[in-house]
């Protein structure tokens, strides 16, 4: 997608007000408010875990397989390894891109992801082991990075990966001066700071955080963690009740048959 | 790269010395090493030491024509290359490229020094749509006794700080870039100074377990640890950039006390980089490593430098030397015997150096002087007044190019 | 959430079919004691953990967590999370259908669809012409005359090791090579642990149930396939993979049904693997499970 044109901060180059008056933002949203989020468990049938998890018009698809024997040479004996992959679809942004894999951004985003299901998935339940995340992203409004770590957790989830929590990311943006909860791509600039931080719900850990571009003092990234854990629980709740959704549906349709 | 393995017995132990807040060299959980910086004969040549990391970054600038899409602004890029000499692994995986961690390295160091706008990217234009300059800084680890991210971002840093461009002048459309011995070359655009500290991370995993975190890890502590968070503040306390890649999930009380001692931690690097800059000139010899020169030295300009060495009292660090363990700045009173001679006055600085000063000494200083020694001494005054001033002393000296060329067309 | 359909020969990815829309099963089944990752698990005093539960130690003292989606099942005091879907995990005496993978020092890996692949050991096959001695070197060296690699073999789960390895044997007649046959993959919770593994259908098919969600068919007599047999063969194998989609365990009485519906209802081969006629062929069969 084409950098938006470079416009300083509080207002736009050309007069775009990303906060109106009455304090909605360009879509409708309040600046706490986290985009609708539509998600569905078990989505492809031949991989082991998958998900398809929407936010906005952001789109993403991710699959898990594993944990199974490593496909190369490298394995460790008491636990498992994790490897990621992260594409973006060529008619993901505006403008088709011309690669769609191995570019810095994925391999960026590979690696924070695989990082941090490292963090949370019991790997020592499994060694000798791997377990492969795939995540595709059909199409691009911001927050992709959020979108993928959703994805993915949803997709262990699906596979029956022990993990010790849930992981649920969200970003947080800076317009006009007021902090925004989860910016979509026309808000998240590439000079304006953005904070994008993943978390445990539970026990609230911080599993990866990222934070571009400076921020004035300690205060304000304070209260932008703030703003980001608390639209981290909002997409918990979504998040659980899918899959506390998607479970009983799938008891329902085995009629409770032994597991 | 598979950078194994440390066996089950030193894991514990470290992770031991660390609850007991002794690690292993000794120092508390809070305690980073001591940096050391050495900046090199040629601008923008710096070294870094945490006593055994070893980074080193040479920052070269070009005039290119830009791209379309961004024609006002410069350009600025990193990479960071891990030397086969650094450590074992790194020496069986230095045929293949791809090593994880030191692509996250460069990502987060170049997130933290391009988005926080640490160098002004728009002042790096000369000609909107015809020339900019492009900065490249390429930084080696030499030595990885953990922690290279810090020692990589300390040497970019300092790297970019000591970097020269050429000078240049614009007439209407026409661009001339002047050599480097021609005309005095101009610092680079540095508006803040973002610095990071690294903290290793330990814990349990589970969910309700209590982490400890550890400031500045060694290869050992690095290797036992659960992962790490970065931290890059700059010394009037504003956040650059946090980076926590995943690894051990961090409660949100030990992220807060580790955004606190990055804050510090910055301030007292930020203050050890100063005295660096200060010993600005070239006392280090670094024959085995020889980047791309950005300027050819000419022979009689190094012998004078040798007969200066030899003057000054202060002590110097040399490359076969014992590792140095403390950057006290240079000696002042030595500094100051020498240049009393030429009857600098000593000014409070206010912003924009130059403007209150005497233009006959200016002019006087300047005639016999060369770029190098003139460079010395503008930034002797600095150190001197600095003690009393902020930052805004040594940042107001590398910004002001106006100021700079106003006082060549005098010269003239 | 909408299915995105476009005409009717679209592809939808958004959900399988199962899963209902409405909020029905979550009210109806609200008793179950589902539990998703990082829930917390209320237990009493001495209960013992097992699996699918984390144990940690909180501010309050210990807290016991669940580490996957699933139910919560509770046998006097072992508290154990069951988990809805998971790979094949082979358990002792369980009868399998694997494919070799490699050869390996005196041993064959086999892939049985678990999270990491069983050997054999040279010394668990039976030898050509029912031969009992001990093995040797030449042995050691002919190994792929007896299997290769690609090759589909039944076996039996003769233990689990501590390390999670799992080592199967043929020793028996009936287990050993496959050939002349299809290979269907199901899940492999639908498949139940019987007296039974290896069934001759009515129609004359052979079917060998695997417990790892790998079943083959064949023919009951040796010789050529005639294009009948083909084509029951390819109705048994649709009609199990119709019961995989519905969710149906899958044992001789409810493949034979799902057969018997499709050759009432006169649905072709070809067409029995549209949702539709699924649905509609499998309605005994489920009526079947639900009754028992």
């Amino acid at each position: 997608m084409a950098p938006p044109p470079k416009r300083g901060r509080g207002g736009g180059a050309r007069g775009l007000e990303y906060i109106s008056l009455d304090g909605l933002r360009v879509d409708g949203r309040l600046h706490t408010e986290v985009r609708k989020i539509r998600c569905s468990l078990g989505t492809l049938s031949r991989a082991d875990g998958s998900a398809y998890y929407e936010q906005g018009n952001t789109r993403v698809l991710a699959a898990v397989y594993g944990p199974r024997e490593p496909t190369g040479r490298d394995f460790e004996h008491d636990k498992a390894i994790v490897k990621c992959e992260f594409s973006t679809a060529m008619f993901a942004s505006t403008a088709r891109r011309r690669t769609w894999k191995g570019d810095r951004k994925s391999t960026a985003a590979a690696i924070v992801v695989q990082r941090l299901f490292e963090g949370v998935i019991l790997l020592a339940e499994y060694p000798r082991c791997q377990i492969d995340i795939y995540v595709q992203v059909l199409q691009n409004d911001g927050g992709t990075l959020v979108a993928a770590v959703n994805a993915a957790c949803l997709a262990l989830i699906n596979a029956g990966v022990a993990m010790s929590d849930y992981v649920v990311a969200c970003s947080v943006g800076y317009v006009d001066n007021t902090f925004v909860a989860d910016p979509n791509s026309l808000e998240s600039g590439s000079d304006r700071p953005e904070l994008t931080l993943a978390i445990t719900p539970h026990s609230g850990k911080i599993c990866s955080c990222q934070l571009v571009s400076k921020l004035a003092d300690d205060a304000s990234f304070e209260s932008a963690m703030q703003y980001a854990t608390a639209g981290a629980k909002q997409i918990f709740q979504v998040l659980e009740y899918e899959v506390k959704k998607y479970s009983l549906g799938l008891l329902d349709s085995r009629g409770m048959v032994a597991l | 790269m598979k950078e194994k393995v440390i066996s089950l017995c030193e894991k514990n132990f470290t992770i031991d010395c660390i609850k007991a807040n002794c690690r292993v060299d000794g120092r508390r959980i809070s305690e980073a090493r001591k940096a050391s910086i050495s900046l090199g004969p040629n601008w923008g040549f710096a070294e870094v030491r945490y006593d055994r990391t070893h980074a080193v970054a040479s920052t070269t600038v070009e005039a290119i024509t830009p791209t379309p899409d961004r024609g006002s602004e410069g350009s600025i890029s990193i990479s960071v290359e891990l030397s086969p000499t650094a450590s074992e692994p790194a020496a069986r995986a230095s045929l293949f490229r791809n090593t994880g961690s030191f692509i996250e390295t460069r990502n987060c160091i170049e997130s933290f020094v391009r988005d926080s706008r640490s160098v002004d990217t728009e002042a790096l234009c000369v000609l909107a749509g015809v020339k900019v300059w492009s900065v490249r800084v390429d930084v080696h680890i030499i030595n990885d006794d953990g922690n290279c991210m810090d020692a990589c971002m300390l040497a970019v840093m300092a790297s970019l700080m000591h970097a020269r461009r050429p000078d240049v002048t614009v007439t209407g459309k026409e661009v001339r870039i002047h050599a480097m011995d021609e005309r005095e070359p101009v610092p680079l655009p540095v508006h803040h100074v973002p610095l990071s500290a690294t903290f290793g991370l330990f814990g349990g995993g589970r969910p309700f377990d209590p982490d400890t975190v550890v400031l500045d890890p060694v290869k050992t502590e690095e290797l036992a640890s659960n992962g790490s968070v970065s931290f890059a503040f700059n010394s009037q306390g504003e956040v650059c950039g946090v980076y926590k890649g995943g690894g051990l999930p961090l409660h949100i009380r030990s992220f807060e006390v580790c955004s606190k001692l990055a804050a510090t931690h910055a301030v007292g690097l930020t203050a050890i980089l100063k005295a660096a800059l200060a010993d600005a000139s070239a006392e280090h010899p670094l024959s085995t490593v020889r980047p791309m020169l950005v300027d050819a030295e000419p022979v009689a300009m190094l012998a004078k430098k040798e007969s200066e060495r030899e003057k000054l009292a202060a002590p110097t660090s040399t490359w076969n030397a014992t590792p140095v363990l403390d950057t006290a700045p240079p000696d002042i009173d030595a500094m100051e015997t020498i240049t009393r001679a030429r009857a600098v006055p000593k000014n409070d600085l206010i912003d924009g150096v130059f403007e209150h000063e005497n233009e006959d000494d200016q002019n006087e200083d300047m005639k016999d002087v060369g770029p190098e020694e003139e460079n010395k001494m503008i930034v002797e005054k600095l150190i001197r007044s600095d003690s009393e001033s902020s930052t805004e002393g040594l940042e107001a000296a590398i910004v002001p190019k106006k100021q700079r060329k106003e006082r060549k067309t005098r010269r003239r | 959430m909408e299915a995105h359909k476009h005409s009717s020969a679209s592809f939808t990815i958004l959900r399988p079919k199962r899963l209902s829309d409405n909020a029905e099963p979550v009210s109806r089944l609200s008793h179950v004691p589902i539990t998703s990752p990082g829930s917390v698990i209320p237990t009493e005093d001495h209960s013992v953990r097992a699996r699918g539960t984390l144990l940690s130690c909180g501010e309050s003292g210990n807290v016991l967590t669940a580490t996957r989606a699933g139910v919560i099942s509770r046998v006097n005091k072992l508290v154990m999370v069951m988990p809805l879907r998971s790979r094949y995990i082979p358990e002792t005496g369980d009868v399998v259908v694997g494919r070799v993978v490699e050869i390996a020092n005196k041993r064959y890996k086999m892939d049985v669809n678990a999270t990491k692949h069983a050997f054999l050991l040279l010394t668990a096959i039976n030898l050509p012409g029912g031969v009992h001695r001990r093995r040797n070197q030449e042995d050691e060296l002919n190994m792929r005359q007896y299997f290769k690699e690609g090759d589909l073999v039944s076996a039996e789960v003769q233990e689990r090791r501590k390390d999670g390895s799992v080592a199967l044997h043929t020793r028996s007649l009936r287990y050993g090579k496959l050939s002349a046959g299809q290979l269907v993959t199901v899940q492999s919770e639908l498949v139940k642990r019987a007296k039974k593994h290896f069934h001759e259908l009515p129609c004359g098919v052979h079917t060998i149930l695997g417990n790892n969600g790998f079943i083959f068919l064949s023919q009951t007599r040796k010789g050529a396939i005639s294009l009948e047999m083909r084509r029951r063969i390819a109705r048994v194998a649709n009609s199990i993979l119709a019961l995989d989609s519905e969710f149906i365990a899958i044992g001789p009485d409810t493949i034979m049904d799902v057969y018997q519906t499709s050759l009432a209802n006169g649905v072709e081969v070809k067409d029995m693997c549209t949702p539709d006629v699924v649905k509609s062929i499998c309605v005994g069969a489920r009526s079947m499970r639900e009754a028992a």
